[in-house]
């Protein structure tokens, strides 16, 4: 298994791709679809059957429409059954999928939004825009925010120290980095949730 | 990529690693955690999905090298001329940096989250999206570079010293207020 980034200028943003031996490959949150990202695939003469999406806002996935029509035989994998009037293939959390021979867990992310998920496949999380190096997803109050960090300091935070971390924006990291870095204390933290 | 949790290229010594640098230019995988290098100089070679995570570097030279999605998280560099370097998506978080300077580089989309610095220098380098959060314990010098959404969240700003660098790109307070 190989795992290749794909940054996103315009956006900011990380697209990820993961090779398998069989050539076969899943692509995670599309964000663009560009000559790079063509070039990175067919370079390795990858064969995209899946694509993973940790989240659903449209303006996140603005390569997914023009990957469908270049690669057929491609199923969507995300919390949602539906996006941008794509049939996805519904996950839930704690749920083990067989994906291109590979296992993928899934692990929900609430807090960030019913529809925010992370991926873990082989040593690699893909954590979405819910948690990048050093900091949790913008959300949109505090109660959220105390959810998620709740959430990732169980399902994440416990996962072993050398597990990578592969985010929607930013560098990658690692759990032990963020078992260090990631600040757990919000000041605006309702006294109940505390 | 190495694979997080397979068990080191042994064995893990700077012989090793010189011994795979005379045969390849570009090295992909090498998962070598707990690396010491000392008086090592590394130039023109690419490193792909490398794993140097918890290594030291003393007086070590690297110039004219390549390095993605590479790991040095909580490792130790100390007396060393880092030049000319592409570095993308690569992990110096938790690392401490002691006489270190960084000149003429790209260090896109990199993390330093959490590092420590004392006389650490980073003259004429590309710094795009890059993270120097919560690092309280950071001296650092910045000149002559690009700070386009450099992030320095967390990180005292009266021990960061910029000069000929777009600091008003840079981005110092969180926006939720963390």
């Amino acid at each position: 298994m190989r795992v290749y980034s794909h940054f996103a200028v315009n956006t900011l943003s990380n697209t990820y791709l993961v090779g398998l031996p069989s050539g076969r490959a899943i692509l995670i949150d599309p964000a663009t679809f560009d000559g790079t990202l063509l070039e990175l695939i067919e370079h390795h003469s990858y064969r995209v059957t899946c694509i993973l999406l940790t989240h659903s806002n449209e303006e996140h996935l603005a390569g997914l429409r023009t990957i469908m029509r270049v690669y057929t035989d491609v199923r969507i994998c995300a919390a949602m059954p539906s996006i941008m009037d794509l049939t996805a293939i519904p996950v839930t959390t704690g749920e083990t999928l067989d994906i291109c021979e590979s296992s993928v867990r899934v692990i929900g992310m609430p807090g960030y939004g019913r529809d925010a998920v992370a991926f873990l496949i082989g040593g690699f999380l893909f954590s979405g825009p819910a948690l990048s190096a050093g900091e949790l997803g913008a959300v949109s109050n505090s109660y959220a925010k105390a959810i998620l960090l709740a959430n990732i300091a169980e399902s994440i935070l416990t996962l072993p120290d050398e597990t990578v971390i592969l985010p929607f924006y930013g560098p990658p990291t690692t759990v032990a980095v963020e078992r260090r870095t990631l600040p757990t204390e919000d000041p605006q933290k309702p006294a109940e949730l505390a | 990529m190495f694979r997080p949790g397979n068990p080191p290229s042994k064995p893990v010594s700077a012989d090793r690693l010189l011994q795979v640098l005379s045969r390849f230019k570009v090295v992909m995988d090498l998962n070598m955690p707990g690396l010491q290098l000392d008086g090592v100089e590394l130039a023109d070679r690419s490193f792909y999905g490398c794993n140097f995570t918890q290594s030291q570097f003393r007086n070590c030279t690297i110039r004219n090298c390549t390095f993605e999605l590479c790991f040095f998280d909580f490792s130790s560099h100390s007396s060393g001329s880092y030049s000319d370097l592409r570095a993308k998506n690569c992990v110096f978080a938790c690392s401490s940096f002691d006489r270190i300077t960084f000149t003429g580089s790209d260090l896109i989309q990199c993390s330093f989250n959490g590092i420590t610095g004392t006389e650490l220098v980073i003259d004429d380098c590309d710094l795009l999206h890059s993270r120097f959060d919560g690092a309280p314990n950071l001296d650092l010098q910045v000149i002559n570079c690009n700070l386009k959404q450099t992030r320095f969240i967390r990180t005292p700003k009266d021990r960061l010293s910029f000069s000929f660098a777009n600091e008003e790109d840079a981005v110092f307070v969180d926006r939720e207020g963390w």
